[in-house]
């Protein structure tokens, strides 16, 4: 036990944050500062009795307010897009300056890129193949600096992070399999899965701001299993009752993604751009509203285009440096994360008894 | 008027505009209650904006044109003649307590207060002060509720033997304080802000309270994000499922002997009435409430005139009684779900 140490959970609202929080409370081993961007996505946090505070990173003055009296930081908070090493670096800057004992950064395993084979630590890093991606390489880079000024920092490379809260990988995928008209042909979707249950994850970050060998250095955080995305999906679907998926060819399933790929950009470009407005039409009027709901339907079935190259891709990033200095050891198979995942869309009402959204 | 719509003529009469002060400037009075009563001058040029942090109540009167703050509520009360409590929850109880001995006439944001026996002491001092006590229990306008409630006062389903009714959605709400979280909070969550509107709806729509039978939700020690609960009266069951952290069916079902009625929560366009032999028949709405912010702005302009002509509110302090009465309930018998996704952590004890 370590209740004398408190811990800063940045991004804390979100699906990784809000499980490390949770787990680091309800095990008793630190008192938990949750931070969170805005107070609307602090609904699954505020049901513990944890202290949770402002911490939007682009605000100096929340960040700092945030740091002062933490022995350590988790930086779970979402860090995409251009310009965002500059709230990273708030971040980092107020952990530095106030001397926190230990600073947990969450990268990813896409800054490898479009890679295949066994892929470890050593591997070289880029070039980005998204955002998110680049993102992360240019997030890496400015924990580098401080990790040269003497911040105790620690990288964690997770990869395919599933589990219950993950919109990206449970919820959307399960969305994706009950609707019956999902599907990806076999052929599209060989590549390795590199599963990652959340909680295998949580294990890994309490060793990072435990073990004292962690200090400076750059772990792979992956699951066991060598399992392909068509292992992930089909189990996932048996788990919650989807029927058989249509049939489709590669052919088919690219040019479904192709054909949509503009209404998706139009879409996002005008949620980003024109927001209020837009949900102002979407309250007062019903055409637009189902409209809206059925791009929205849409655009969740059918799959982007960049990810048939993440279906396709054999890499699995190896473990071993975390198992060897760290003791990390991968406690979830994939039926055992499966089905905790399900039970939890289950209790959630994503998943109703019958199959049925 | 428009029938079912709940609506009253809106314009205020001759009589000087009343004062009103806002007490609370967070999300919910700068969305609704403010750019309501300062569209209109002779409100506005008597509006008070109260807040204790008065940068907040500053920033909000900048933005309306209104020209007074105040740091502290009792500081107003004997220079107006209504106060809309647009407080955290835990607040409203205390606030509207003083304004009514005060002999001001309070407007009160949902839940009114946290239990059955505050409920009564603000209605004894309401009567007391012969002054009114509104509630923004703007469901109860929502076309759907109103149709719902004509429906099963006309006996058109007979007598109801189940209802059920279940809201969910992600939290979005853009709270300024974030009240309900963490240690400052007090442990009540979506029980006490969406349920304070739903079981208001089912005890106006029975026309009484029904006893709860069971209630479990997810809190830890903090406010819950999912609730859910079963009740009966012995004639009805029921069973209500609410979520801030998923999108549920968000409607109702009552089946009584002779049909079942079908609604949505936020789709306005008609509710269906299915008959034994499963006949469906569309009951259009057509109202001119389409959205929550028209709802809304009608409780508001109704309280200005309640404060004109004393007469009663739409929606009471005494109309929302049973229901606190009901949250009340289910808090003090509430326990957990099982949670196995969430207690797993002995698996990963070796990394903390």
């Amino acid at each position: 036990m370590r209740s004398d140490h408190r811990v800063l959970i940045t991004g804390a609202g979100g699906f990784i944050g809000g499980r490390v929080a949770e787990v680091l409370h309800g095990s008793g081993c630190a008192q938990v500062r949750a931070g969170v961007r805005r107070w609307a996505g602090a609904a699954r946090i505020g049901r513990l009795p944890v202290e949770i505070v402002p911490c939007d990173l682009a605000d100096p003055g929340q960040v700092d307010a945030a740091c002062d009296g933490v022995t350590a930081v988790v930086q779970c908070a979402r860090v995409a897009g251009p310009g965002s090493e500059a709230p990273l670096r708030n971040l980092l800057e107020a952990a530095y300056r106030r001397g926190v004992t230990r600073f947990v950064h969450l990268s990813t395993t896409e800054v490898y890129g479009a890679v295949d084979g066994d892929i470890d630590e050593g591997h070289a890093v880029g070039p980005g193949q998204s955002d998110y991606a680049r993102s992360k390489i240019a997030a890496e880079r400015v924990c580098a600096e401080y990790m040269a000024r003497g911040l105790p920092l620690v990288i964690l490379r997770p990869s395919i992070v599933y589990g219950p809260f993950s919109e990206v990988w449970t919820v959307k995928f399960v969305e994706r399999l009950l609707s019956g008209r999902w599907s990806l042909p076999d052929v599209s979707c060989r590549g390795t899965c590199n599963l990652l249950y959340v909680d295998d994850l949580v294990a890994a970050i309490g060793l990072a701001l435990w073990s004292d060998r962690a200090v400076g250095e750059t772990f792979n955080v992956n699951g066991s299993e060598r399992v392909s995305w068509n292992q992930y999906f089909r189990a996932l679907g048996t788990a919650v009752g989807a029927g058989s998926l249509d049939p489709k060819g590669p052919l088919a399933a690219h040019a479904d993604a192709w054909l949509l790929q503009p209404l998706r950009t139009s879409a996002h470009f005008l949620l980003n751009h024109q927001r209020d407005r837009i949900m102002a039409l979407y309250e007062r009027y019903r055409p637009v509203r189902q409209l809206m709901r059925s791009v929205q339907r849409l655009m969740r079935k059918v799959p982007d285009t960049g990810e048939f190259s993440l279906y396709r891709r054999t890499a699995f990033y190896v473990t071993e440096k975390a198992q060897r200095i760290l003791g990390y050891e991968p406690k979830f198979t994939m039926p055992s994360g499966i089905a905790l995942s399900v039970a939890w869309l289950r209790h959630e009402g994503y998943v109703c008894d019958g199959g049925s959204v | 008027m428009t029938a079912g719509d709940g609506a009253r003529e809106t314009g205020l009469g001759r009589a000087a505009a009343p004062a009103v002060a806002v007490v609370g400037c967070g999300a919910i009075a700068k969305m609704r209650h403010v750019p309501v009563l300062a569209e209109r001058p002779e409100v506005r040029e008597r509006l008070v904006l109260v807040d204790q942090d008065l940068d907040r109540a500053r920033e909000l009167a900048h933005a309306f044109g209104v020209a007074s703050v105040a740091a502290d509520y009792r500081d107003v009360l004997g220079k107006v003649d209504g106060v809309v409590i647009a407080l955290p929850h835990h607040l409203h109880f205390r606030v509207a307590l003083d304004c009514l001995r005060a002999g001001v006439h309070v407007l009160c944001e949902k839940p009114l207060a946290e239990s059955a026996a505050e409920v009564a002491e603000l209605l004894a001092a309401a009567e007391q002060s012969h002054v009114a006590l509104a509630v923004n229990n703007t469901r109860r306008l929502f076309p759907p509720s109103r149709r719902v409630h004509e429906l099963l006062s006309e006996g058109a389903i007979g007598a109801v033997r189940f209802l059920g009714y279940y809201d969910g959605t992600k939290y979005e709400w853009p709270s300024a304080s974030g009240f309900a979280f963490g240690l400052r909070g007090t442990r009540k969550g979506v029980l006490l802000d969406v349920g304070a509107h739903v079981l208001d709806l089912v005890c106006w729509w029975l026309g009484r309270q029904p006893q709860v039978t069971a209630y479990t939700d997810d809190s830890f020690g903090g406010s819950e994000a999912v609730a859910k609960l079963s009740f009966t009266d012995g004639v009805t069951h029921g069973e209500v499922h609410l979520s801030w952290l998923a999108k549920l069916r968000n409607g109702f079902r009552i089946e009584g002997e002779a049909g079942t009625i079908v609604g949505s929560v936020y789709d306005w366009h008609a509710v269906e009435l299915v008959s034994p032999s499963q006949k469906r028949k569309v009951i259009p709405l057509n109202s001119r409430i389409r959205t929550s912010s028209d709802a809304g702005r009608l409780v508001v302009e109704d309280f200005l005139h309640v404060i004109q002509s004393r007469r009663p509110p739409l929606v009471s302090g005494r109309d929302v009684a049973p229901s606190i009465a009901m949250i009340e309930a289910c808090y003090a018998r509430r326990h957990r779900f099982e949670m196995p996704w969430h207690d797993d952590w002995e698996r990963i004890r070796y990394a903390l």
